[in-house]
């Protein structure tokens, strides 16, 4: 009997020390529980729900330190934390931020910088050049790479001014300059906390790190010393909610008061007068597109008739339900060079489809294309449906489909197993290049986005030639010639332009805030009086 | 039994090194760059390289998997998420205690309230008492919990206002989520308890006992429960081992930051020593939980702690027997 007991006791230890880990971790973790109530207001926490933004984010926080993370549902949370050199003003003319005094271009690779004095970093240390200088050549070789890669050295000349030195001319580096990916950092904490800085990110902007939870929220808390306006809210807490559904429902029994919603959801929002809906444009579209390696759509009577045979617009409308614009050009019109309101509507018709398929030798035998689409749930609705469009002209589509990882390493890697497929893009920064860049320039061909597989001399050297220019006209000039390129030749077949739409709290106002990068500037958020 | 158990903790040590193995080649096998994808869409080829470097994926795969574990065996270091470069030990102590104690208390509750309806559906059997709760497990078992999860979130958290719809850390928090997990775990103890219990009250000494007299009660809890508690056990370490891992769908419903959820966008961004860190720790609490389910049966039927016995096992030997109770060998 004893026996049994010391057994069952043996037993519950083991439990007990498994489970020891929850309840010690769980009170380890400074949480933000918030209760509902039917007013809306959230209560139980230190500031009343009017203090409070809630955010509900499409996506897991990957980190807070740019060096790692880039993605722009993180960098909603780091643009709070960090500030940058650089800023577009309401006329999308590229000045200096708030922490810099001056700043002026001396030559072609060089740009010089002079810092407001006195600024301080929340953890009281001032920002100084070194800061800048830290922040920028730590991001060479990493995830920012596509921002700073260009810059070869930074020289700091004082305390306060510095020269950023790019190894050659590009005109399209400024407008890196205003993501918040390259956000400036404090050197002393990022090399004291080292591995733990993701835990501990020290800023100059008008919000600094409280908690992360992780898997749940990030909470950050206005810093009341920030040199600037101060922003309404008292706290802001973003929560990772990948989950079309859950968000809706979070928004809906006032877990959050702002969220991203999918165009099912809208309709539970819009004719509810406790919400509003607020439509922001983004840098983003889907495309069809089609593989330069592929002999089958080698022939350009194929690609027009391929092109022929997709009807964009109704696409958009049963894809999105209306909640996104049909696309023209490869470049959001949202974005500076954008010629999207020049450029026409891809032009259904199937029948001159059929007529170039004959011409091309396609009468008698049927094409056969390998067509790729990943599973996010709009890339497979509009891959679908393109299938079927393209069936009606009598072309067979075999598809192969998986996870976007699975994808790009099986198919866009290799480049040579693939005829057509559906991607998705969203430029990162108002500037054109970074998307032109890395979707049809040769030398990133691949899983990192160039999955048209573009092998075309001329059209590197015009991508170069756009890219190093400091001249708006030229490169306006050049990046039209490519726009017109890809829509003759139809590499890209652009369907539709994103179109985000938050659901917020009606006595919320967030249209200051709306960015059409996607990494919104929530400290501008205010209450609607 | 002792020298049983410790036999059994040491047989983890070759089971958690082939279980790493597999998986580890499994995810290196599966298509998909760790360094691009760590790095995001918009990387330049030449970075790309750069990355593969420092993260050591230019080595051979062999190579790879003994660096991660001499760094495991030697300083307990499971290294740092390719993406974040979060300390993989760091976020599993933030994750995995989320998920043991959803999976502990859904199975727990599936059983507190599976067995005894289990029981008393069997001594009832063919009543419609019986075929209501056999119609009830059937239910249980056939929609998936995300399903439930949906439903009960728009009933109770919506509509009625009753209940948070997402979180973990309050008891009105946690039923939801323990509910719509829990459901099919109850459905299928209260089929197997049924199922085992008519097995056994329909043997003679059942009969017997109750021809001596003894109530009813004391026949089917204190005898017939016993006698068929085995497959019971089995059947609640089983789900328990499911849980663990499978809840990815629930976590994501109700906002439980978890280790499903954690492996599931680490094996998405292949990122080999999250994952690694994941199933290291998802197996160990499986290989412990069989061992505590195997010692219950010790526990519960003598006959199994009589073969403990007969293999020489440290507690129960006549060395020890006869230190201390002067029981002489025949």
């Amino acid at each position: 009997m004893r026996r049994k007991i010391s057994v069952l006791m043996l037993a519950l230890t083991i439990i007990a020390g498994l489970t020891a880990g929850c309840s010690s971790q769980s009170q380890d973790h400074t949480e933000v529980s918030q209760a509902s109530s039917e007013s809306g207001v959230t209560v139980g926490n230190e500031v009343s729900g009017k203090e409070l933004l809630s955010v509900a984010l499409s996506s897991n926080i990957g980190g807070l330190d740019p060096k790692t993370t880039v993605d722009r549902y993180s960098a909603n949370v780091y643009g709070c934390i960090y500030e940058t050199l650089l800023v577009y003003d309401s006329a999308g003319n590229i000045i200096p931020n708030t922490i810099v005094e001056s700043y002026e271009q001396t030559d072609d690779i060089t740009y010089q910088f002079k810092l407001k004095q006195g600024i301080q970093f929340h953890n009281g240390e001032v920002l100084k050049a070194g800061d800048v200088k830290f922040s920028l050549e730590r991001g060479i070789n990493t995830s920012m790479n596509y921002l700073v890669g260009d810059i070869d050295h930074v020289v700091v000349l004082d305390d306060y001014e510095f020269n950023i030195v790019l190894k050659s001319s590009n005109g399209a580096f400024p407008a890196g300059l205003t993501t918040p990916q390259t956000g400036i950092l404090n050197e002393k904490a990022v090399n004291e906390k080292g591995e733990a800085y993701q835990m501990h990110p020290v800023g100059t902007g008008p919000y600094k790190f409280r908690t992360w939870e992780q898997g749940v929220s990030v909470t950050l808390e206005r810093d009341d010393n920030y040199h600037d306006t101060l922003p309404y809210f008292k706290e802001i807490v973003f929560y990772e909610i990948a989950d079309d559904t859950t968000r809706a429902n979070q928004l809906e029994v006032n877990k959050v008061n702002t969220a991203i919603l999918a165009s099912t959801d809208i309709v539970r929002f819009q004719d509810n007068d406790d919400y509003q809906v607020v439509s922001a444009d983004t840098f983003g579209l889907i495309y069809f597109g089609m593989n330069y390696n592929s002999e089958k759509v080698a022939d350009v009577k194929v690609r027009q008739a391929i092109a022929y045979a997709i009807d964009a617009e109704a696409i958009t409308k049963a894809a999105y339900f209306g909640y996104a614009d049909t696309a023209t050009s490869i470049l959001s019109p949202n974005l500076t060079y954008s010629d999207a309101d020049k450029i026409p509507i891809n032009e259904y018709n199937p029948e001159k489809a059929k007529e170039l398929l004959t011409a091309a030798g396609y009468d008698d035998k049927k094409l056969q294309l390998t067509l790729v689409i990943d599973t996010r749930s709009d890339v497979t609705s509009v891959g679908t449906m393109i299938k079927a469009l393209l069936n009606d002209v009598g072309i067979d589509c075999e598809v192969v489909t998986g996870d976007k990882t699975s994808m790009s390493g099986s198919y866009y890697a290799a480049g040579t197993n693939y005829d057509i497929f559906v991607g998705t893009w969203y430029c990162a920064t108002p500037d054109v290049n970074s998307q032109i860049f890395t979707t049809f320039h040769s030398s990133n061909n691949g899983a990192t986005g160039g999955y048209v597989w573009m092998h075309n001399d001329e059209i590197d050297a015009l991508i170069e030639r756009a890219r190093k220019s400091a001249d708006s006209a030229e490169r306006q000039k050049l990046y039209s010639e490519l726009q017109m390129f890809v829509f003759d030749n139809k590499w890209w077949v652009p369907i539709s332009y994103y179109i985000d739409n938050w659901g917020v709290s009606s006595d919320i106002d967030i249209n200051a805030c709306l960015d059409a990068a996607g990494t919104h500037k929530w400290w501008k958020a205010t209450v609607r009086n | 039994m002792i020298k049983y158990v410790l036999r059994r903790i040491l047989f983890l040590v070759p089971t958690l090194l082939l279980v790493s193995f597999c998986v580890y080649a499994i995810v290196h096998a599966a298509p998909g760059d760790p360094a691009q994808l760590a790095l995001g869409e918009g990387a330049t080829q030449a970075a790309v390289e750069v990355k593969r470097i420092e993260l050591g994926l230019d080595k051979p795969f062999i190579y790879q998997y003994f660096a991660w574990l001499k760094n495991v065996v030697f300083h307990f270091d499971f290294g740092s998420s390719y993406r974040s470069e979060i300390s993989v030990a760091y976020q599993i102590r933030s994750y995995f205690p989320n998920t043991l104690k959803l999976a502990g208390l859904s199975v727990f509750f599936g059983a507190l309230i599976g067995i005894p309806i289990g029981i008393l559906a069997s001594v009832k059997q063919s009543s419609w008492f019986d075929n209501f709760v056999m119609s009830i497990a059937m239910i249980g078992m056939s929609v998936p919990a995300f399903v439930l999860a949906l439903v009960m979130i728009l009933i109770f958290s919506v509509k009625l206002r009753w209940l948070p719809s997402s979180g973990f850390s309050t008891v009105s928090e946690m039923l939801l989520p323990i509910t719509a997990l829990g459901m099919q775990p109850m459905a299928i103890c209260a089929r197997m308890t049924r199922s085992s219990m008519l097995e056994v009250i329909r043997q003679d000494y059942i009969r017997t006992i109750r021809a001596k007299g003894q109530s009813e009660l004391k026949v089917i809890v204190h005898h017939a429960f016993k006698n068929a508690l085995m497959p019971i056990l089995t059947t609640i370490g089983l789900q328990f081992g499911a849980l663990i891992g499978g809840a990815f769908v629930t976590e994501t419903i109700f906002l439980i930051p978890g280790l499903g959820r954690l492996l599931v966008t680490a094996v998405t961004n292949r990122d080999y020593p999250l994952v690694l860190g994941g199933v290291v720790c998802v197996a160990t609490v499986v290989a412990i939980t069989n061992l505590l389910i195997d010692v219950a049966y010790a526990l519960v039927d003598p006959r199994v702690q009589a073969q403990f016995k007969n293999a020489g096992g440290g507690a129960f030997s006549w060395p020890t027997l006869i230190k201390r109770q002067g029981i002489k060998p025949k």
